[in-house]
């Protein structure tokens, strides 16, 4: 993984130190975040930085990789909601009828 | 025998665990069960898209084939097509999404295709696929967490 000193040093233009300031917080709260994909997501945007910089990317190669990911993040967040409510439905329908066949004893 | 609140009758217990079950049913809707059919829609078009992204990457002996390029990106866009109908035909709209966040990325990497009339570089396909094969598992996983999945209660 490139550092993040080393990705945010790949943005030239002077104009953008604002954006670069933001940059370097997001990228350093990512490195820290306790979900996975967060700080998988910082560590592939700082190494693509650099790639680009580096001419191994190019801008469009970088933007594609850049929409990829964040249909990736959309996907993980729909899954877990999947898997979120499913999990209610399983527990909380199982002890409902649980209760109510072998401890009220009616069968449902 | 046990009485969960002893301090109402028996026969409220019953009618009121009754309204809770019928209450809880209801979360049924929220998420649609387990689909063989939307399983193997996802793992065929994981199969196909990353077929596609390997022929288009550079490798010995690949050219670049705007032809060949252009009647894939168009048999993929069916297959996405047909599955995107048969998710809405089951009314849950979590798979719908599921599957638009795959076939984003199948366009946006036709269009990247079309536009720079070339192969694929290695290092691009290699972040991609990782990028890819990801989206897919978890779209897939998704499906198999729904209740109903074959091997779980």
């Amino acid at each position: 993984m490139a550092s993040i000193n080393a990705a945010v040093n790949t943005i030239k233009d002077d104009a953008l130190a604002l954006v670069k300031d933001e940059l370097k917080s997001l990228l350093t709260s990512a490195k820290d975040d306790a979900l996975a994909e967060i700080r998988e997501t910082g560590e592939k945007i700082a190494t693509w930085l650099v790639m680009r910089a580096k001419g191994e990317l190019t801008d469009d190669e970088f933007q594609s990789l850049l929409y990829a990911r964040d249909q990736l993040l959309r996907q993980f967040k729909n899954s877990a909601e999947i898997n979120a409510k499913a999990r209610i439905e399983r527990i909380a329908v199982g002890l409902v009828n649980l209760v109510l066949d072998k401890i009220i004893g009616i069968a449902f | 025998m046990y009485t969960p609140l002893p301090h109402l009758p028996r026969r409220l217990c019953q009618a009121l665990l009754i309204i809770l079950a019928l209450t809880l049913g209801g979360c049924a809707l929220f998420t649609s069960h387990y689909d063989a059919g939307a399983y193997q829609n996802f793992t065929n078009l994981k199969a196909f898209h990353l077929k596609v992204l390997e022929d288009h990457t550079t490798q010995e002996g690949a050219v670049f084939n705007e032809d060949k390029l252009t009647a894939e990106c168009d048999a993929g866009d069916l297959k996405f097509r047909e599955a995107n109908e048969y998710a809405l035909g089951k009314g849950d709209n979590s798979r719908v999404k599921a599957l638009s966040y795959l076939h984003n990325v199948f366009k946006d990497n036709c269009s990247l295709a079309k536009k720079q009339k070339k192969l694929f570089g290695k290092v691009f396909a290699a972040e991609l696929t990782e990028l890819l094969t990801r989206n897919y598992d978890l779209a897939i996983s998704g499906e198999l967490s729904r209740v109903g999945t074959p091997n779980t209660k």
